[in-house]
């Protein structure tokens, strides 16, 4: 009975690895992110633009009525600035453990289903530039590398701070000389 | 034991209780002798108790039932209230507030209240007379029924929870009981024994019946099939074994004679209030009854000691209410007795036994499960009046049970023809019969009668009938035929209750009779039909919540009734407020908010038509004419717009309005603290409340609570002189103290005013100077008010010395942090010698400001109408530079000025060569700086919208909002801005210094 039940378990559990991944692109990478995360996908909307605010905070743009601040990923991840084209940005609205936030991407491509046991994790090296801390796992899709991005890390409120303290303090010390 | 669900609900009636209590003895400070006063004192300490008891704080409780021994002594006039009592009663209120503090802190009761009970246990004590003829108590009746309520709901909580337990304890305290009571019924062992075989099937069903209706009643159930198969006797004689106990004497008997010669007053209270005393009662008494079963075969008696204590405790409680006092001191030294025993080393409980058997003597109509023979009407007939009054609860429960009952049928498809009839005939009873519940009451009520009458003759055997006649009910369960029997039963009690009661002495007896018929040969049968008293057992568990249902019904009637009588005056806006999440509200308010951008949306809408009309007018050359449809249209939609406006303005404010309560709500909480403030200092104050009906928003009222606790300890630590030094100066020896409230358009306005010494600013020079903040000359310069300012900085006291209420330096900084924060003003207005007044302006709410909007290269930003004082145009030439800083001079004043779009690092829209700017002044209170921005655009009605902690922090905005066309405006936290220019300054300033210095030693 007990080894029955375990079995079902085992089943169930081989079913439910699979998981869906929205896929974007920036630059040249592809990179993913479970599909449970994301609100929804917009195209550009107008974005206010928030003074004294971390450098990668493009500002705020009103999702109906609820404001929520906008993320440029490429500059959060450091992935070399690229002047974009304002009409042809994504924008991700992922809600990160009750943080609805915005991401800038280049490009929304598919979702991309994989399986739970095919994604690896992250290679000690850097993989395209981007440190392995941003990065849950990466996986080979079609003979491309699918990133799966750790968006909570991404998001997390102490780094954001400090890096906001950083660029505060460069601008202070910049407005003092 | 706490119970963590209710601590909440705890806390807040708790804590309405205390201001109520607290007001009530600063009053009775200054009129000693108002009974009222008393009564409401004990009003709110009862409510406490009654709750405190009911969540199971252990100190509350203690603390609040010693308090009311002592009002009560008060109240009865056998001692005098002095200022020292009124003293202890309000340590004993603090103490009682500090533990509630603790319970919302940690959900434990932390702080100590021993010491403070001996003390009132001195003062009461110190006094003689303790038991007397027990004298009625003039309590509020809305308490006690709440009280009432509260124990009741207590009870049935108590009995869901544990009751398995209990049946299990009670079964395997059958055993030890047997060799007391087996002697009673050994020649019936073998009748019974033959019966439960015959009952045997049927109960099984039962079991697996039940099973589908109450999870509860099934572990009972299935507890009971079991045991009855192991010991079928023993768990009968257990039953009886309780009544039989009163014969077995003891020597510990001997304590507790002093009770037995009890006197219940005669009822001058409502019939229903004794009833629910009584059935309470009889629950706790059966609860101790298995508790005390469970001492002898449990390990962990601790436990079951608690529980008992518990009950004894809630039996005290209302036999105190009722006014029995005699009765409460009988339960006062049981618990004693009890926590007295436990500390023994090896505890006896036989004292327990001979308590409960005491309690049986005192309230014989327990036994007998009637109530008092003076009644005119009986409990039963009662509750049955309850039924009739409330049906639909009952309909509800027995169609409920009903539907059960049909699942279980379904359930049951499998089981023999036979057993589904009996099921169905069941469900028949119970559906059919919604009166059901009446016919269990009129047929206790018939027991109740005839033992009633009996009791001269056998008490036993009537005792035996009764149990034969519950058993009866629980044959109706169990078994078709007897179904028959009970028919008879109710058509017999049906008879009796339409004849008159004149006749009923007469009717009594042919009742019996038939009874006696219906039930055949009455003690063999008791034999028989004793083992189904498990059953009974369960099936009153069934009954339970119909019974809990009437009970409430009741209380609720009884409150309803007496509340008019109650207090008719006061605390009419308590009875009428309801408690609401304020989650709820605020996402209404968010709503609200929607509509309102919506509106400005609109607005904006109706004036592009207007424009298109005019665009349509020059640009295409159309005529008058066939402009009109479009010239029509704009009207009528400015018309809409309009209509829209009003209503949406009204829905804001009502809306608005759900969060406002009075200003009193904290001014209230006042008087206390001027008492003690002005008790400790050595001065007299006359505390004067104005407006307190004034409302303004919940969320407020918290946070301007502190600051104005700050603003009154400052007015009489550092404001009022002594007496001494009032009448040196000629003024009246009592300084006044005036707290006052008023609306101001879109602002409530509070004062804070002392006649005292005002803020003496050769003092403040002087500190300033000690502090080395500024040099002599640059304060001798400075304007009153900007020295004024000084007293919120932090660590600013002039106050010579520290004591326990002031002189850190640190009230009027907080008062400065807590009022920024709620986008409020301090304003600080001073006559030396004559009066100090501190002006707190507060907008209403926190959710929606007036604001006006400004342009900064193309990005619109709000300021919060509450800081803006003017907004001026200005030309180039008024605009000089000093120390670095663009000033300008306004009304002989130089205001310093900010280029927002600098501060903000954007590209300005306007020309350097532009020669005219807009300049908005805004005033934080201490400080007046000049904003300078593109273009002024308006002003309007925003909806505060939060922004992400990163966002917001540290950032100078307070939120966002969202524009009529959608766009995002950030909301300047104006307080925020103007530090950070003045440390940019101060910066500047060190970092000027430093060079110099740095050029000074080049030099050298």
């Amino acid at each position: 009975m007990a080894d029955r039940y375990t079995a079902n378990r085992a089943d169930s559990a081989e079913k439910e690895q699979l998981v869906q991944m929205v896929g974007f692109k920036i630059g040249k990478e592809i990179f993913g992110v479970d599909i449970l995360m994301v609100q929804e996908i917009i195209r550009s909307a107008p974005i206010t633009h928030v003074p004294n605010s971390p450098q990668f905070v493009e500002g705020v743009i009103n999702l109906r009525g609820s404001i929520i601040p906008v993320i440029d990923l490429r500059k959060r991840l450091n992935l070399g600035t690229v002047e974009y084209s304002k009409e042809t940005d994504w924008i991700l609205i992922l809600d990160i453990a009750g943080r609805i936030t915005g991401f800038i991407v280049d490009l929304v491509t598919e979702v991309i289903k994989i399986q739970e046991n095919s994604i690896d994790p992250p290679p000690d090296i850097l993989v395209a530039g981007l440190h392995s801390q941003y990065i849950r796992g990466v996986c080979e899709v079609e003979n491309t590398l699918l990133i799966l991005l750790d968006f909570n890390r991404i998001l997390l409120v102490d780094e954001v701070k400090k890096l906001k303290s950083v660029t505060l303090n460069q601008e202070r010390g910049d407005a003092d000389e | 034991m706490i119970d963590l669900s209710l601590l909440e609900d705890f806390v807040e009636g708790a804590g309405e209780s205390l201001d109520e209590m607290e007001s009530a003895l600063l009053e009775l400070e200054t009129d000693l002798n108002n009974i009222e006063l008393f009564n409401t004192i004990f009003r709110a300490m009862h409510t406490i108790k009654g709750a405190a008891q009911f969540v199971g704080l252990d100190k509350v409780s203690a603390l609040s039932h010693v308090l009311e021994d002592l009002l009560d002594v008060l109240r009865n006039g056998k001692k005098q209230a002095n200022v020292d009592i009124v003293n202890l009663f309000i340590q004993a209120k603090d103490r009682i507030s500090a533990l509630i503090a603790d319970l919302e802190r940690s959900q434990t009761e932390e702080t100590e209240v021993d010491d403070l009970i001996e003390k009132i246990k001195v003062h009461l004590n110190s006094d003689a007379p303790v038991v007397e003829a027990p004298v009625v108590s003039v309590i509020n009746e809305t308490n006690a029924a709440e009280v009432i309520e509260e124990s009741s709901d207590n009870i049935a909580d108590f009995l869901t929870d544990d009751g398995e337990e209990n049946y299990q304890d009670l079964f395997k305290a059958d055993d030890n009981q047997d060799q007391v009571s087996s002697f009673l019924f050994e020649d019936s062992t073998e009748s019974l024994e033959s019966s439960f075989t015959t009952n045997h099937a049927a109960e099984n069903d039962l079991a697996s019946f039940l099973t589908e209706q109450n999870p509860v009643a099934e572990s009972q159930s299935e507890e009971a099939t079991l045991h009855e198969e192991q010991v079928p006797s023993s768990s009968v004689n257990t039953l009886l074994a309780f009544a039989d106990a009163e014969q077995i004497a003891t020597p510990a008997l001997a304590k507790t004679a002093d009770f037995s010669n009890f006197v219940i007053p005669d009822e001058e209270y409502d019939q229903e209030l004794f009833t629910i005393f009584i059935s309470q009662l009889q629950e706790k008494i059966t609860l101790l009854n298995a508790c005390v079963g469970r001492l002898k075969v449990e390990e962990n008696i601790n436990e079951i000691l608690k529980v008992a204590a518990e009950a004894i405790d809630s039996l005290r409680f209302s036999a105190n209410y009722m006014g029995y006092e005699q009765l409460t001191y009988f339960y006062v030294s049981w618990l004693e007795h009890l926590t007295q025993v436990q500390k023994e080393a090896t505890p006896t409980f036989g004292f327990m036994r001979d308590y409960l058997l005491q309690l049986g003597k005192i309230f014989p109509q327990l036994e007998k499960n009637t109530p008092p023979p003076k009644k005119e009407i009986p409990l039963a007939v009662q509750i049955e009046r309850m039924v009739i009054d409330k049906p639909a609860p009952v309909i509800d429960k027995v169609s409920e049970k009903s539907a059960s009952f049909e699942a279980a049928v379904n359930k049951l498809e499998a089981v023999p023809d036979a057993e589904l009839a009996f099921i169905t005939d069941l469900i028949d009873v119970q559906t059919a019969k919604v009166q059901e519940p009446e016919l269990l009451v009129s047929l206790t009520e018939e027991v109740n009668e005839s033992e009633e009458k009996s009791q001269a003759q056998d008490e036993d055997l009537f005792q035996r009938l009764s149990y034969a006649l519950d058993a009866t009910i629980a044959q109706t369960i169990s078994s078709a035929p007897i179904n028959e029997l009970f028919g008879s039963l109710l058509t017999a009690t049906k008879e009796e209750q339409s004849r008159a009661k004149a006749q009923k002495d007469s009717e009594l007896a042919l009742e019996i009779k038939t009874l006696a018929q219906a039930n055949q040969e009455p003690p063999a049968l008791v034999e028989k039909e004793v083992v189904p008293k498990v059953e009974l057992d369960t099936a009153l568990g069934q009954q339970k919540p119909v019974l809990t249902v009437h009970d409430e019904n009741k209380t609720n009637l009884v409150e309803t009734a007496k509340k008019p009588k109650a207090k008719a005056e006061a605390d009419k806006v308590f009875k009428k407020s309801i408690r609401v999440d304020a989650d709820k509200i605020d996402s209404l308010m968010n709503q609200v908010g929607e509509l309102i951008v919506d509106r400005a949306y609109f607005f904006q809408l109706a004036n592009e038509i207007n424009q298109l009309h005019q665009y349509l007018k020059t640009a295409t050359g159309l005529g008058q004419k066939e402009l009109k449809p479009v010239r029509t249209f704009a009207y009528r939609f400015g018309e809409a717009i309009i209509s829209l406006g009003r209503t949406s303005n009204e829905l804001q404010e009502g809306v608005m309005k759900i969060r406002m309560l009075p200003i009193s709500q904290i001014f209230n909480r006042y008087p206390r603290l001027v008492h003690d403030l002005a008790n400790t200092k050595g001065k007299k104050v006359q505390l004067e409340i104005r407006g307190e009906d004034t409302e303004l928003d919940k969320m407020i009222i918290e946070e301007i609570s502190d600051p104005l606790i700050h603003m009154i300890r400052n007015a009489i630590g550092h404001g009022l002189e002594t007496p001494d030094v009032r009448k040196q100066m000629g003024k009246p020896e009592i300084g006044t103290l005036i707290l006052e409230a008023y609306h101001e358009s879109n602002h409530i306005v509070i004062e804070v005013t002392d006649d005292g010494r005002g803020i003496d600013t050769e003092r403040i020079k002087i500190k300033a100077e000690e502090l080395n903040l500024f040099t002599r000359e640059e304060l001798n310069r400075m304007s009153k008010d900007d020295l004024t300012r000084f007293i919120m900085m932090p660590g600013f006291s002039t106050a010579k010395e520290i004591d326990s209420t002031s002189g850190r330096g640190v009230g009027m900084d907080v008062v400065k942090k807590n009022i920024e924060k709620l986008n409020g003003t301090i304003e600080v207005e001073s006559k030396v010698g004559i009066e100090t007044k501190v002006r707190l302006k507060i907008p209403l709410t926190l959710a929606i400001i007036q604001a006006l909007l400004v342009n900064v290269s193309n990005d619109w930003f709000t300021i919060p109408l509450a800081n803006v004082e003017e907004t001026l145009r200005v030309v180039q030439d008024e605009i000089s530079i000093m120390e670095e800083t663009e000033v300008m001079y306004l009304r002989g004043k130089t205001l310093p000025i900010f280029r927002l779009a600098t501060l903000f690092n954007l590209k300005s829209g306007q020309n350097v060569a532009d020669t005219e700017f807009f300049v908005v002044v805004v005033n934080t209170g201490n400080q007046r700086v000049g904003l300078m921005v593109d273009s002024l655009i308006g002003q309007e009605e925003v909806v505060i919208k939060p922004l992400v902690d990163y966002l917001h922090e540290k950032n100078c905005f307070s939120g966002a909002t969202i524009v009529g066309d959608g766009r995002i405006s950030l909301i300047l936290d104006v307080y925020e801005l103007v530090e950070m220019t003045t440390n940019k300054q101060i910066k500047r300033h060190e970092a000027q210094e430093k060079g110099s210095l740095v050029s000074l030693q080049d030099e050298m």
